[in-house]
């Protein structure tokens, strides 16, 4: 029938049931180069990207892929930035609207689960396209804690642990599993150091495995630096990449300086 | 807005509607989901399997409630589910103004039906990559299981199971299922479906359970999403 050519041109399904146009944007995501990460720690988020400046004369503090949606939550765009700025936009909005109507800042969960919900709607109707943007939504929620979300062109949108998107997205993921695994290991061997072969509260050491990283601040920040170190394959400077941070002493949604950033890199290379 | 305004779902010369051939495709790519009626109850489960284990699956929620009696889950693409779910709660409520009573579950899965053929016929849009399965309780048909796809097309069932693995899903149901089954019969034998199927070990965090039941301290009927704690006494009976 006719439409069997346009499954690839339009959001309309393909004899596997697959949307060729969702695959597509994926792939957009990955073209400009950047990559981004994100870790969840015990009471911080840590979000962090790579930076690069298009010119010589362009100048650098303009160019940030961290917004800010409200004072507590941010957001990371990876893939087309007009795009990206479209989505802050609706972001900002809904966040606004909810404010005005509930009299209480939005739940990051919540939040995130709109901006989904509004992707999904590119993805149904022919007349505009999918967005070629992932989001990594970050915030302590005074409820439940330190949050991230990934918000995709697919519509989804889904918790993390950590997670990483862009260019080098499962580079970073394998690394990320793999740099969770160790940790949780360094963290179990401490413990049993801890209580020094005490079994009664142990229950077989089955009892405290969360899937959670049980990190500060200064470890959750380590964790995210080291990560796009690995999955870049080379050591960066400050001014090449971006870092911010939500924690739960400092709720606010903040972007480190380059002193700050310098210092963690510092830090880490005196750790090898 | 749109400039769209013919169909994109048009028959072929065979009389086939292939984007809804298609469709039905992508929700059984999806993840299996099942439910079970029984005499004094519904029950519900899904699949949870995430993409990566760094997926905080704690926080992810599959079984949608609708309305304190009805609730849903559904296998295909979530994002379209979620976009059901909404216009599922929005009906709800706008039937409870108007007539001053809780929707039928019947009701419920009649108009998402309609909302789901709508974009079958509509300018400019696909239809939905998900089907759904529809667990409530009212008092003229006590509880029910239907089943809404893609299609517009809705069914109710005694037991019934979409996604990947609905065919031999559907036929363990059938050897297991009788029609005197109590709520807690129900629950094991649709816990021990999904564990047929299933890539690996079932635990409380990568399946969820819904369930319409009979609420002891006020005697209604409603639809409860199971704990992980009440999920893992059913998962130990059964093991």
């Amino acid at each position: 029938s006719r439409n069997a050519q346009y499954d690839r041109h339009i959001t309309i399904f393909s004899p596997e049931g697959k949307l060729y146009q969702i695959e597509y944007s994926f792939k957009a995501i990955r073209l400009p180069g950047d990559t981004t990460i994100g870790v969840r720690g015990r009471d911080t988020v840590c979000l962090i990207t790579t930076k690069k400046v298009p010119d010589k004369l362009v100048d650098p503090s303009s160019v940030t892929r961290m917004y800010r949606i409200t004072p507590q939550i941010g957001c990371c765009v990876t893939g087309r930035l007009p795009d990206a700025r479209a989505l802050i936009y609706k972001s900002r909005q809904i966040a606004a609207e909810f404010q005005f109507d509930n009299g209480y800042q939005i739940p990051v969960r919540h939040l995130a689960n709109e901006v989904a919900n509004y992707n999904q709607l590119f993805t149904q109707h022919a007349y505009k396209r999918v967005p070629g943007v992932s989001l990594l939504y970050c915030a302590v929620d005074d409820e439940v804690g330190p949050r991230l979300y990934m918000v995709d062109p697919a519509g989804s949108c889904y918790g993390y642990h950590a997670v990483s998107t862009g260019t080098k997205e499962q580079e970073g993921m394998s690394t990320l599993e793999k740099m969770m695994k160790e940790k949780r290991e360094e963290q179990d061997e401490e413990e049993k150091k801890k209580s020094d072969g005490d079994d009664k509260d142990k229950k077989g050491g089955k009892t405290k495995k969360v899937n959670k990283l049980d990190l500060n601040e200064k470890e959750t920040v380590e964790f995210a630096i080291e990560a796009l170190q690995k999955v870049l394959g080379v050591d960066f400077k400050s001014n090449q990449v971006e870092v911010a941070v939500c924690t739960e002493n400092n709720a606010k949604f903040r972007s480190l300086t380059m002193k700050e950033i310098d210092e963690y890199l510092t830090n880490i290379s005196e750790k090898d | 807005m749109s400039n769209y305004n013919f169909g994109l779902t048009t028959f072929d010369q065979s009389g086939k509607l292939t984007q809804l051939d298609n469709s039905l495709k992508a929700v059984s790519n999806g993840d299996t989901s099942l439910g079970i009626r029984a005499k004094n109850g519904v029950v519900i489960i899904t699949e949870k399997k995430p993409h990566s284990p760094l997926v905080d699956v704690e926080d992810w929620d599959k079984v949608y409630k609708i309305s304190t009696s009805i609730g849903c889950v559904y296998s295909g693409i979530g994002a379209d589910a979620r976009l059901l779910v909404r216009r599922a709660r929005k009906q709800a409520e706008v039937y409870k103004r108007g007539y001053n009573e809780s929707i039928g579950t019947n009701i419920c899965a009649k108009k998402l039906g309609g909302i789901a053929q709508d974009f079958t016929q509509s300018g400019g849009v696909r239809p939905f990559g998900v089907s759904l399965l529809i667990a409530g309780y009212d008092k003229q048909r006590g509880c029910q299981l239907y089943q809404v796809d893609p299609t517009g097309a809705w069914w109710c069932w005694k037991a019934s199971a979409i996604g990947k693995n609905q065919s031999n899903a559907k036929q363990f149901l059938e050897k297991r299922y009788n029609d005197d089954m109590e709520l807690e019969d129900a629950i094991s034998v649709a816990l021990l479906t999904v564990k047929e199927g299933f890539d690996g070990d079932v635990t409380n965090k990568n399946i969820q359970v819904g369930v319409v039941r009979e609420d002891k301290k006020s005697g209604k009927y409603q639809f409860d999403v199971l704990t992980p704690e009440e999920l893992q006494d059913y998962l130990d009976t059964i093991n």
